[in-house]
């Protein structure tokens, strides 16, 4: 295992990152401590999880697994989704940070989270208030190092500069959606981060099992983040399920099969390989997926494989995602 | 003929602007003054043109209209693209600048531009040194307002926060290309500009004729962007010629029938009815084709021929422009 900085700070993290969004739900707590484990050994250091996975139970579970290997593992964390039927309960706000950071550290039973970030771009709070927010965090010891999820190309940069302006502690990591059929960021996201030394995480690499070969023809395989039994199964829907990637899919995968590579490494290998990525975020569902997954992070993978899927993908490599604006909401909604 | 307020600023301009980029080129002198004495007699007081149109034949040609009527137009030109063979004869350094924008007056025969513009994103040169570069040909009375042309949402986020920073002059201005076709400024370009106030100048609404259907089934028509006597054909050919756009295309010159309105009317309705739209920048090779696009710019497009436009150019939207 290959341990990087994040961006320009001084932190090493492992290039395989796990992923904690199904601890707690497809995943009970056993099959939950089993999958950290089998990665910890497997060299990984550097687990994502967030305060609204499972109801807070993906927290709880990573609280278990750190005992007695704390500053051994590089955590992170992140606020901002929905987390009660209040008026302030989504959405970073001074309040809701301070009461979701406290609240996250209560449930991993640790007091310092290394990277806590923002899971979206708050719509309804003035950038100032959550750069400042975020600041305190790092301030008061209960995070070492902030960063940013699913945030455009231009929020990022207001933030930056915004906390440049204040004299506040600065984001430092993106977490952004990266695959080869979500190729979207490397139009202006990759170029920002690099431009400022961000660490970049990538999630769904394998766009959610899709790039495995699996969930085909709008056909969902038991257990798969397509089928219904998966709590988001309907934007993992609308983010992949078309014709055009299907086409792509089935390109890639003869790919693989004329250089003799699985699929998972053809793909993990293809996100982790652009030099903006720092590192990439593996989900699981059980412990042999954890185990496959490593086998196949450390397969040999051509460089004539990788140049090969990027062509494939080029079809659909035009594929842009919504910005959350208040513009996108106000006037070009307004206008369909 | 509406004004509308660029951005924040004071500045009213007309929603229609002239394109001068063909001046002294596919169009000669006497034909572009017939133009642009056809446009201000309908109400257009706008004029864009840059200092490497037509290798600088078409700011002399501008430069000869407004002579005994300065102040009633509002003219805007730019710099940033090569001039010449030397290591600096392209992007806007602060060199570049002092030299381009005195060329530039010189040869619009005038002493200052409404809106003096950087043409694409310099990739050579820092950011604060173009920001104040074009903050002192304001302050030195040069220009009125400055703006960007082609910068992506980010670049210029980082321009008016330097901007900031140094308390220098800011950009007002952003001039993207942007039609039913290209669609990519909706993502990050515009939302930038309703939060900063930026007035938005869309280049190339009709696409260059394509969406006029003009040019079908892969043939170019004769004299129009696509053909190879025009300077940029291939940087057109590049964005628009492909099965899935002409396939898009026919499909909203079906609705304009439908509706019976014309693809002009509707090319041009749907840039300028986005509200964060100022002003809709049209070329024209001809008088004759001048006089038709003020004629379908006056045209009723129901809104439900811009909706079904709309719909029928998602099947291109995600072509996206590399940064």
């Amino acid at each position: 295992m290959n341990y990087v900085k994040l961006g320009r700070t001084g932190l090493k993290v492992s290039e395989y990152c796990m992923g904690g969004d199904n601890f707690g739900g497809q995943m009970d707590e056993a099959e939950s401590l089993r999958v950290m484990a089998a990665a910890f050994d497997g060299g990984v250091n550097f687990i994502d999880t967030a305060n609204v996975y499972e109801e807070g139970r993906s927290e709880t579970y990573v609280g278990k697994f750190l005992q007695g290997r704390r500053y051994d593992v590089i955590l992170a964390s992140k606020g901002n989704g929905r987390i009660g039927l209040g008026p302030n309960d989504r959405q970073v706000s001074r309040k809701y940070a301070m009461q979701a950071i406290d609240d996250s550290l209560r449930r991993l039973n640790t007091d310092y989270i290394d990277l806590y970030q923002i899971h979206d771009f708050p719509l309804d709070v003035p950038i100032d208030e959550f750069v400042l927010a975020y600041s305190d965090i790092v301030q008061s010891g209960k995070a070492r190092y902030i960063g940013i999820a699913n945030f455009a190309a231009f929020q990022l940069v207001e933030a930056l500069w915004q906390s440049e302006k204040l004299g506040a502690r600065r984001f430092d990591c993106l977490q952004s959606r990266y695959s080869l059929l979500a190729r979207d960021p490397e139009r202006e996201l990759f170029p920002v981060c690099k431009e400022y030394g961000f660490g970049v995480m990538a999630f769904s690499p394998r766009a959610g099992g899709l790039l495995l070969g699996q969930d085909l023809h709008f056909q969902a395989e038991p257990g798969s983040r397509f089928s219904p039994a998966f709590r988001h199964y309907q934007s993992f829907r609308d983010t992949y399920w078309s014709q055009a990637n299907f086409d792509v899919v089935e390109k890639i995968v003869a790919i693989a099969k004329k250089y003799g590579v699985s699929m998972n490494a053809l793909s993990s290998r293809w996100v982790i390989s652009n030099p903006a990525v720092t590192a990439c975020i593996m989900g699981a569902h059980t412990v042999e997926h954890v185990h496959s997954n490593l086998a196949a992070w450390h397969e040999d993978v051509p460089q004539e494989a990788l140049d090969e899927a990027t062509a494939a993908s080029e079809a659909v490599r035009t594929t842009y995602s919504e910005v959350t604006s208040t513009y996108n909401q106000d006037q070009i909604s307004a206008k369909r | 003929m509406n004004y509308a307020r660029l951005g924040r600023t004071g500045l009213k301009v007309s929603e229609y602007c002239i394109g001068a980029d063909n001046f002294g080129g596919q169009t000669d002198e006497a034909e572009a003054l017939r133009i642009m004495g056809a446009a201000f007699d309908g109400g257009v007081n706008f004029i864009d043109t840059a200092n490497s149109y037509m290798d600088g034949r078409s700011e002399p040609i501008v430069g000869k209209f407004i002579q005994g009527r300065r102040y009633d137009v509002i003219v805007a030109t730019k710099g940033n693209s090569r001039v010449g063979d030397g290591p600096n004869d392209q992007f806007v350094s602060r060199k570049y600048v002092m030299q381009a924008i005195d060329d530039s007056l010189r040869r619009l025969n005038t002493d200052y531009v409404d809106l003096y513009q950087i043409h694409s994103f310099p990739p050579d040169v820092p950011i604060d040194e173009f920001v104040q570069a074009y903050s002192d040909v304001v302050e030195s009375g040069k220009a009125r307002y400055i703006g960007v042309s082609n910068f992506n949402g980010y670049q210029l986020v980082e321009a008016l926060w330097e901007a900031d920073r140094l308390g220098a002059r800011r950009f007002d201005c952003v001039q993207p290309k942007y039609n039913l076709l290209m669609r990519d400024p909706e993502r990050e370009l515009l939302p930038v500009c309703a939060e900063y106030g930026l007035g938005v100048i869309p280049y190339s609404p009709q696409a260059g004729g394509f969406l006029l259907g003009k040019h079908r089934n892969f043939e170019a028509e004769a004299g129009g962007r696509f053909s190879d006597d025009f300077r940029a054909s291939q940087w057109y050919r590049d964005t628009y010629w492909s099965e899935p756009m002409f396939e898009a295309m026919e499909n909203i010159i079906a609705i304009g029938e439908r509706y019976g309105v014309s693809a002009n009317a509707l090319a041009l309705r749907w840039v300028i009815s986005n509200p964060i739209v100022t002003s809709c920048i049209v070329g024209a090779r001809t008088e004759a084709q001048l006089r038709s696009n003020l004629m379908a710019w006056e045209e009723d497009v129901p809104q439900e021929a811009l909706d079904e436009a709309t719909a029928a150019s998602e099947a291109v939207r995600t072509t996206f422009a590399q940064v």
